[in-house]
């Protein structure tokens, strides 16, 4: 309990440095436009959070986000169980998997923005960079399911249906959330990269491209600061679920 | 019946079967008594058809048969009681299966256990859920390999009643394996001497009846001294 208390005195300590080290910083240079004090930009969030505006502009990323997430999810678990029973099928898809990991995923969004209409390039890129840390998550899990437990199951004639529901599922549970856990991260930071590159009617990365355009540095902070909490919202959720367990 | 017929195996570089024969009826208990590595576990896998014989061949009477492993093996996300139904037949009418996986958890004396997941279980503990799912399902024939290795005596003396009981009561043929003397007299009606690799029989004997299989009795003397002699001179 001693370390605990210990930790988030030390915690709350190191954020109001670096919340004072901001303001001297802000005072110093005197200039909004090129930092602006952390009061300003607190006060900026709670506008923007207490009007409508700003709220359409989340839940459009939100559905972006979460759209493109869910279709690497869906694909991700399926091929990751292929992947994960047949070696051949993994050799197959890993030159594909390795690329998209090391092309910069700007450049993916520009070609995205050639290919595709503005609204979808958002939803096109979270799905090809969650996809890979999925996939891959779960291939990991099919490989280490126990396989004692298959051999017992395999004595008692279970079903391959009841293997997969019963043995191999549950196993891979952990690894799943894991890699949902990374991919969710990654689609936050790739969603808005997309947005300010694509700039859809609606959305936190349009905000900042715009914020950005008009030198409003003290808005570009601010829908910054919002897409860190809708992160953290998120990670939080998945902790929800993973005690749940 | 089990019989091996010319039964080949080789693992790696090493030949664990040569040309090996054993025929085994289906009733009372066998035991497969050799050292360790001698090979009788790849014998027991063959019987079970997780293994393959290369040359030779093996007939099972049966498809219907259930396997205590030395580790327990339970789904460590189901409860005791789910990991019990796991053997049964997903078809099978719910209020059945309900009544069955109860029946062995009285058994098995795991009453108010029922509800709990394998790692708040105790070793002993897991082991007896693991025989309640292999008498679930009724199967006439019990393989087993080493079940009670890694238990100390307080644990595994009534496990040995249980199983013995279960096994009786239910009309179940059973092949053990084992190399610990001590229970193969508690539990063999027939015991089988191996050595090995390759696998090779050395003896065939009968046990001792089922009322004078106590420790301190003579029968259980007399036969302990048998093998152990037989064991120190093969």
């Amino acid at each position: 309990m001693k370390s605990e208390s210990k930790r988030i005195t030390t915690t709350i300590l190191s954020l109001a440095l670096y919340l004072g080290l901001w303001k001297i910083l802000s005072v110093v240079i005197g200039r909004s436009i090129i930092l602006p004090p952390p009061e300003e930009v607190l006060l900026q969030t709670l506008r923007f959070l207490s009007g409508r505006e700003a709220w359409g502009k989340i839940l459009s990323t939100t559905l972006r986000g979460l759209g493109g997430f869910s279709i690497s999810l869906i694909l991700g678990v399926l091929t990751g169980l292929a992947a994960g029973k047949s070696p051949v099928f993994r050799w197959f898809s890993n030159p594909f998997l390795i690329s998209i990991r090391s092309i910069p995923v700007l450049s993916l969004i520009l070609l995205a923005v050639i290919w595709f209409p503005t609204e979808l390039v958002p939803v096109f890129i979270c799905f090809l960079i969650a996809y890979p840390v999925i996939t891959s998550a779960v291939a990991a899990g099919v490989a280490a399911v126990d396989r004692d437990l298959l051999e017992m199951a395999a004595v008692y004639r279970k079903s391959r249906r009841s293997v997969l529901l019963e043995i191999t599922l549950p196993s891979l549970y952990p690894y799943l959330l894991n890699g949902v856990s990374t991919g969710l991260g990654l689609t936050w930071k790739s969603v808005v990269a997309a947005e300010v590159l694509s700039m859809p009617a609606s959305g936190l990365g349009t905000a900042m491209q715009t914020a950005q355009l008009q030198l409003d540095t003290a808005h570009l902070f601010s829908w910054t600061l919002i897409v860190v909490l809708l992160a953290s919202v998120s990670e939080a959720l998945l902790r929800l679920l993973e005690r749940k367990r | 019946m089990i019989r091996f017929t010319d039964c080949s195996f080789d693992f790696g570089p090493l030949t664990i079967m040569d040309h090996f024969s054993l025929e085994i009826q289906e009733k009372g208990t066998t035991v497969l008594l050799g050292p360790s590595g001698c090979g009788k576990t790849t014998l027991l896998n063959m019987a079970a058809s997780l293994l393959a014989p290369a040359e030779g061949l093996m007939e099972r009477s049966t498809d219907d048969l259930s396997y205590l492993f030395q580790k327990p093996r339970l789904l460590p996300w189901k409860t005791v009681e789910e990991n019990i139904a796991f053997a049964l037949d997903e078809k099978m009418d719910r209020d059945e299966m309900r009544e069955r996986c109860g029946d062995l958890i009285r058994h098995v004396g795991l009453e108010g256990f029922e509800q709990y997941r394998p790692s708040r279980l105790s070793g002993g503990m897991e082991q007896r859920t693991a025989i309640a799912r292999a008498f679930v399902s009724e199967s006439p024939l019990l393989l087993m390999d080493e079940p009670f290795k890694g238990l100390d005596l307080k644990l595994k003396m009534p496990l040995i009643g249980m199983l013995n009981e279960l096994l009786h009561s239910r009309r179940t043929a059973a092949v053990l394996v084992t190399h610990d003397v001590r229970e193969a007299i508690l539990m063999g009606d027939r015991i089988v001497f191996l050595d090995g690799p390759p696998l090779r029989l050395m003896d065939d004997m009968e046990g001792i009846p089922r009322q004078e299989r106590d420790t301190a009795s003579r029968a259980f003397y007399e036969l302990e001294k048998k093998l152990y002699n037989l064991i120190l001179h093969s």
